[in-house]
């Protein structure tokens, strides 16, 4: 029954089915092509990749010629070998990781805490740390780039120190031995994670933070409650789903992050688990005499998952479990 | 009224969403050219590159003219000639059948897994054909009579022909001439009335420069012989290095620059040495895996007494060793991979690398722009000067808006005015080495091995039509007739591994290009069918990406390694292979 001012119209059943039928028409053209790219490039695609984790083509080519762990078996080989290739990018993909979630999402919070609090200038950061997010990333990494090259060297002369070329993308270890990640250049690329990262973080907690009751809010502060004790007891619990969110993404993609390091360009010597499976798919789609190597990868991207997946999965069930709750 | 605004707005989303469905379908049309109705179309893709598409322009025009009476399908008289954009061959294959482009010149195409696909047509019998109809009796031979039997054989599957070359090209140094003059920067011969024409000084003492006052003559060049191209240029490592301080000296900056942005061409710079410093023999040993003897590296002999070895002080193994029969690691210790990783040490320790080679924002267009601004007389501001250029012999195409803009101001700094050249790769040789090899007229050539992954052939989904296939491969034809060489080779400054006359053109190229063509038509080309033991190591025979050490993650480039002191260049050359002594060769 539709209500139309003061007159009820009765609708036909063939009037009705014909309305459904609009409506399932609007809803099914709407979604008919996201939902087919889905499943071509997102279903199919990673099902073809599961399968030529154990698959080896022929030279030259993309024809299957066998089925075999050797892939597993080679990606072992390499490992456990001389090249350190794959345990420098675990280990600056753990680094990365770390350093997101000790600074960047603890930061992200307490940032956006200031916003929600309206603190001095708080119009300004949200614009600032939201920047990054509206920006085009190569325009972004170009522009930080530059900074860091150029501008840090000439704020270093304000106070009479000259910096060799390239200073903070220096790719000299910093401490430990000549196989250590931890470089200058390193830094820069995470601190550049870190800061991009502040965008949507604080869309989301702005966001829920917002949610809480403007009483609650009131009462504590009634009850002499200061800014760090209503942060913890009060926002924080608020926004604890979102920051399990938060988290739990950050662990699900720590093998899949490239760190922007695409549009750093070569010469960073950084390099994670995602990067490198990115970077030798370049190199091996653009010839097909390469093309059998993509079966190794494959196989790399299987053991990636077959490790995030239940730690992804363990984390965010403990964080549910044992996390703060606003009661 | 709020409805249907509502609903106009999701309509006009859902025409957005659609618009993703541009890319489905045909590939790579020119719409920028109008179809003329009157005749009949011939559709030509060509890979966006450095390359630049003037040289098939320039051939397209007289194509057209010699093709004006062709009588095409329903009533058509006369041929269109239309230029697409096509993928390099390595995403192209997934694609050939949707483009329609007929003829294609593309790169990163292995010509086995096209012509087994059948995406490519057999071309065979027009490749041995005399190109006398198509010349009116000017050239009597045949395209196949233009190359070398090595170089032939790239281009066949099963026996026969399916693809030609498309280009050639090297990677290297460039340098400009007039600086060089200017400065003072090229070597004098050492005693020119005696007839010796190599370098004056040594490494110890010092060279001498020519001054246009006590040395007037120029040293005879890596080739060793006088009054050709490369004259003055260093011949080896240790004049190279000479040139390379005199310059620092005079200039005051390291003259020595590639894009910080594209620092892994730093690979194929390292790849050029090392093919340069192998010769013909070991870089074909690579290719077809023949019993091919030769000695490796076992350690050296420090007679220098500074610790480290250097030119001529490496021991080799008299007996020799069956790479095939043994393990990778021995393909690795090869000298020519020491002395190109030896190269990069010695002019990043002494520091001739210019700051913008170690900068991650300046992009190999950047580098060109420097390099062009940075060897005037004066530099604009914001350009430091700067001597040598590390980049790809097709540099030059990729550069033209940079040539342009600066000729807007200054007409001697037009691309065809300006006096640039190719700078041969010096010789892993002492001097006394390299003067014997003068005496005994045995310098080694240049090497370089032929890009045969750059590919012109006829595409045979496009080609269905007897008519349209025979226009397809009488175009593709014509493309290599002496005069369509020709333009290729003066509009691209580039080459292709055949053999071609440029007299009477000389005059058209850009003196780079008269530099690059000249000392590229004195090297040794590597060509030759790879074996199937080849193909199946291909992965452990990849070259440029093999250019890591054990101990060191193969994202730290070996630039960056010397630059921070991780390794030595002989720690790096035991390390490489070091890593292969865990592999075996697939048989």
């Amino acid at each position: 029954m539709e209500n139309l001012s003061n007159v009820t119209v009765v609708k036909s059943d063939g009037q009705m089915k014909k309305q459904k039928l609009k409506t399932w028409g609007f809803y099914i053209s709407v979604v008919a092509l996201p939902l087919i790219q889905f499943c071509i490039f997102y279903i199919g695609v990673n099902f073809n990749s599961f399968f030529m984790a154990f698959q080896q083509f022929k030279p030259n080519s993309m024809v299957v010629e066998s089925w075999t762990f050797d892939n597993f078996r080679e990606l072992y080989r390499q490992w456990s070998g001389v090249d350190i290739t794959l345990k420098n990018a675990l280990k600056t993909s753990l680094f990365g990781f770390g350093v997101n979630v000790l600074l960047g999402m603890t930061s992200g919070v307490l940032f956006s805490y200031y916003i929600f609090k309206k603190m001095p200038l708080y119009s300004f950061f949200k614009i600032v740390l939201f920047m990054p997010s509206i920006i085009s990333s190569m325009v972004m990494t170009m522009a930080y780039q530059y900074f860091m090259i150029d501008g840090v060297t000439a704020i270093a002369e304000v106070f009479g120190k000259t910096l060799e070329p390239g200073y903070m993308f220096s790719t000299k270890a910093l401490i430990g031995g000549e196989s250590s990640i931890i470089t200058r250049s390193l830094l820069s690329v995470v601190i550049y994670n870190v800061w991009v990262s502040f965008g949507t973080q604080i869309l989301m907690y702005v966001g829920a933070m917002s949610g809480i009751p403007e009483g609650t809010i009131e009462a504590g502060q009634i009850d002499g409650v200061n800014a760090i004790r209503e942060f913890w007891h009060i926002v924080l619990p608020s926004v604890w789903s979102t920051f399990v969110v938060f988290l739990t993404a950050q662990i699900a993609v720590i093998f899949t992050n490239q760190m922007s390091l695409m549009n750093f360009g070569a010469g960073t010597g950084v390099n994670t688990i995602g990067y490198h499976i990115f970077k030798n798919m370049e190199r091996i789609t653009r010839k097909a005499g390469n093309y059998p190597e993509l079966t190794l990868y494959s196989a790399l991207g299987i053991a990636c998952s077959a490790i995030a997946i239940p730690i992804t999965l363990g984390v965010r069930w403990l964080l549910t479990k044992f996390g703060p709750s606003e009661e | 009224m709020k409805k249907l605004f509502t609903k106009l707005m999701c309509f006009v989303l859902s025409i957005a969403c659609l618009l993703t469905a541009t890319a489905c379908g045909e590939g790579g049309k020119n719409t920028g050219e109008a179809i003329d109705e009157s005749k009949t179309q011939l559709y030509v893709g060509l890979v966006s590159n450095g390359y630049g598409k003037s040289w098939l322009e320039a051939a397209e025009g007289r194509f057209q003219e010699l093709y004006k009476d062709y009588q095409g399908e329903g009533g058509k008289q006369g041929v269109q000639v239309i230029i697409d954009n096509v993928a390099y061959g390595g995403t192209l294959i997934s694609s050939i059948q949707n483009v329609r482009a007929q003829v294609i010149f593309t790169g990163e195409t292995v010509l086995n897994n096209w012509a087994s696909a059948n995406h490519m047509v057999n071309i065979d019998a027009m490749v041995k054909e005399s190109l006398s109809g198509l010349t009116n009796g000017e050239e009597t031979g045949s395209i196949e009579d233009k190359m070398t039997e090595d170089v032939r054989a790239l281009y066949k599957y099963n026996g026969e022909y399916y693809a030609l070359p498309y280009v050639t090209s090297a990677f290297g140094l460039s340098y400009d001439k007039d600086m060089f003059e200017r400065n003072k920067f090229y070597l004098a011969a050492a005693d020119p009335e005696g007839g010796d024409y190599t370098a004056s000084g040594d490494a110890t003492f010092g060279y001498d420069f020519v001054d246009g006052e006590m040395f007037t003559v120029k040293s005879s060049g890596p080739d060793g012989i006088p009054d050709t191209e490369d004259d003055g240029l260093p011949a080896t490592y240790d004049q190279f290095f000479a040139v390379c301080a005199e310059i620092k000296t005079v200039t005051g900056v390291n003259p020595i620059l590639w894009g910080g942005r594209v620092e892994d061409y730093i690979k194929s710079f390292l790849g050029a040495l090392q093919e340069n410093a192998a010769g013909k023999d070991f870089e074909a040993l690579k290719r077809t895996f023949n019993d091919v003897d030769t000695p490796f590296v076992t350690g050296y002999t420090d007679l220098n007494g500074n610790n480290k070895p250097d030119v001529g002080e490496l021991t080799l193994e008299d007996t020799v060793e069956d790479i095939v029969s043994g393990t990778p690691e021995y393909l690795w210790k090869h000298e020519s991979f020491f002395y190109a990783l030896y190269f990069l040490e010695e002019i990043i320790d002494r520091g001739y690398i210019h700051s913008g080679s170690w900068d991650n924002t300046l992009s190999h267009l950047g580098a060109q722009e420097y390099f062009l601004k940075g060897t005037v007389e004066n530099p604009p501001k914001g350009f430091d000067k700067v001597a040598m250029l590390v980049e790809g012999s097709y540099w030059e195409n990729e550069a033209t808006l940079y040539f342009n803009a600066m000729g807007r101001n200054n007409e001697e700094h037009k691309k065809e005015n300006r006096n640039l050249g190719w700078m041969p790769l010096p010789h892993p040789l002492t001097d006394e080495a390299f003067k014997d090899a003068v005496d005994n007229d045995a310098v080694p050539n240049a090497t370089y091995n032929v890009m045969d992954t750059a590919l012109g052939f006829v595409n045979p989904h496009t080609t269905t039509n007897t008519k349209q296939r025979d226009l397809a491969v009488d175009f593709l034809q014509f493309m290599y007739t002496e005069e369509a060489l020709q333009d290729f080779t003066v509009e691209t400054s580039l080459t292709r591994p055949m053999s071609y006359s440029l007299e009477g053109r000389w005059d058209e190229m850009t003196e780079f290009g008269k530099s690059y063509v000249k000392h590229f038509q004195k090297a040794d080309l590597v060509a030759g069918q790879k074996s199937e033991f080849t193909s199946k190591n291909s992965i452990i025979l990849s070259s440029y990406d093999n250019f890591y050490t054990s101990g060191i993650s193969k994202e730290k480039l070996p630039s960056r390694v010397f630059k921070d002191g991780d390794k030595t260049a002989w720690q790096y050359f035991n390390g490489m292979s070091t890593y292969y002594q865990g592999y075996s060769w697939i048989r």
